[in-house]
């Protein structure tokens, strides 16, 4: 019975002209007598000529190809991601080509507008009415408790760098800092220090689409409506952080930057401190290499049932693949097994 | 340092060019045979090679394009009907037959009714099922090709057509 089963197999790979010689004559010789398997293989070849038959031979429209290549390599500004019918998104961009979309529905959106975290934002949201503001550019940083309270004392310059709403814009870093940013980053625990993203020119510089990417994704245009101004961090020193979601459904998205010194372990906080994070949410993880191993851990706990697209290094993880959150912040932590699987993109 | 990278941004560009124009064809057959719908088939196609480029800057040349672009096309396709049945919006089979002979009722008329239960019951198998079934008899790959696009070793190929062929028929038979 057992023999039988193997050959069976073997049946599969002789009429796939599969088998080694030895195989072959292995089958062959059963075949002869046991009436039994020879019937399987005439079944399995009349059922494999049917199948066959159903497929259909159908040319590719020229003009597809044509099409493909106006969206692809003749496109100027790369789309990173599509849309998603969400009321606001992170987008992330490490280094090492990590982007993170964390995007939730909220259920009061009033209450987005008291979603900064950092306090001098805070702050400074008070006296101007904020809807949307970028990270530009973050400079060296030290996660060193003491910067981190100096520089909460002092207040993040803000500056307004356009009166249209519809017209967010990505300036360019002022200065090239020092990219080695302290290691002290896989330590962080405050919400705080979780905002804290390092980022270079070189960043930039070896993901182009950054700076254009704003304007690649429609819900900038969404704006419209709205009196705020684009507003933008300008660092003077240490880091800025500045992930603000926008106050309107489909608004746009901030953008942090992560080194790879910090992508060892990186955390996120979700929702912002005085948000509340609706049934829905999405976040999008978009690697270097579709291989890598990443951890992810929410609250400590690890996401065991995150949706992987292995060929295309994206990884979903959407609000019905975790245990559903409760009001209050979340910490999302990326960690990747390896020392040197995260790598900037290797040009040439 | 800024000239290099549009070098080699160029450089890419150009092989990804060359990528485009040999498999977009034989991408799209396969598509085409799993939704029989030229419509999706275009759009998935163009969404199979958006998504490519996307990836191209970091595909390692590990393993040929195609088995690659074939990886990509099975998600894109799985993803879709995931999407479909998630809103309720799955295509009926009868719907896919249909489609599948328009243009061609000579054909049509003789190959109707095989064509009709073999290709239900291919839709109606899992994922994994459909997967090798395809790729060995829609597009000719041979063992080691599959292994590669599937990333499963050459044994479970075999081993695994082997029980889709056999749940097929099976499937078939209870339909006669």
């Amino acid at each position: 019975m057992k023999n039988h089963k193997r050959f069976e197999e073997l049946i599969q790979g002789y009429v796939d002209d599969a088998l080694s010689n030895k195989e072959r004559l292995d089958l062959e010789s059963h075949l002869k007598s046991c009436k039994k398997c020879e019937e399987k293989l005439k079944a399995k070849e009349k059922l494999l000529q049917k199948l066959r038959s159903t497929k259909e031979e159908i040319q590719c429209p020229d003009y597809l190809i044509d099409n493909i290549l106006k969206n692809t390599t003749q496109k100027e500004t790369p789309v990173i991601i599509k849309s998603y019918k969400i009321r606001w998104r992170y987008l992330a961009v490490s280094a090492a080509a990590v982007l993170i979309v964390v995007s939730t529905a909220l259920l009061n959106i009033e209450d987005r507008e008291q979603i900064f975290t950092t306090k001098g934002v805070k702050e400074i949201q008070k006296e101007e009415t904020v809807d949307e503001v970028e990270i530009l550019e973050s400079t060296d940083v030290s996660l060193d408790k003491k910067k981190v309270e100096k520089e909460e004392e002092k207040k993040l310059t803000m500056r307004s760098i356009s009166k249209e709403p519809d017209a967010p814009k990505i300036s360019p870093p002022e200065k090239k800092k020092d990219f080695a940013a302290s290691e002290k980053h896989s330590e962080i625990t405050s919400p705080e220090d979780i905002r804290e993203f390092t980022a270079s020119e070189e960043v930039y510089e070896k993901m182009p689409m950054l700076s254009k990417a704003p304007e690649a994704l429609p819900s900038a245009a969404i704006e419209s409506d709205r009196s705020g101004e684009s507003l933008t961090f300008e660092p003077e020193t240490g880091i800025e952080i500045g992930e603000i979601p926008p106050a309107v459904p489909g608004g746009i998205p901030a953008f942090m930057v992560i080194s790879e010194e910090n992508f060892k372990e990186t955390r996120f906080v979700f929702p912002e401190e005085g948000s509340v994070v609706g049934k829905d949410f999405e976040i999008v993880l978009i690697l270097e290499n579709p291989g890598e191993k990443i951890e992810i851990t929410l609250d400590g706990e690890k996401i065991v049932n995150y949706t992987r697209e292995e060929y295309s290094n994206v990884i979903f993880i959407g609000s019905d693949s975790i245990p559903p959150l409760e009001e209050g912040l979340h910490y999302l932590s990326l960690s990747t097994k390896e020392e040197k699987s995260i790598t900037f993109y290797k040009e040439g | 340092m800024k000239k290099r990278r549009n070098k080699n941004y160029e450089q890419r560009k150009e092989i990804f060019d060359k990528v485009v124009k040999t498999n977009t064809p034989r991408i799209y057959k396969m598509i085409y045979n799993m939704t029989n719908n030229a419509e999706i088939t275009r759009e998935l196609t163009q969404e199979v090679f958006v998504n490519a480029w996307r990836g191209f800057k970091t595909f390692r040349g590990d393993s040929a394009v195609y088995t690659w672009l074939y990886r990509i096309a099975l998600n894109s396709v799985f993803k879709y009907r995931r999407e479909q049945a998630r809103e309720g919006k799955i295509i009926s089979i009868d719907d896919i037959t249909h489609l599948a002979t328009e243009g061609n009722p000579e054909k049509a008329l003789i190959k109707k009714s095989d064509q009709q239960l073999i290709k239900r019951m291919l839709y109606l198998l899992p994922r994994k099922y459909q997967e090798v079934l395809v790729l060995r008899y829609y597009e000719d790959c041979d063992y080691l090709t599959i292994s590669q696009i599937l990333g499963i070793p050459i044994g479970t190929v075999r081993s695994r057509l082997h029980r889709t062929l056999n749940e097929l028929g099976e499937l078939v038979k209870e339909k006669i």
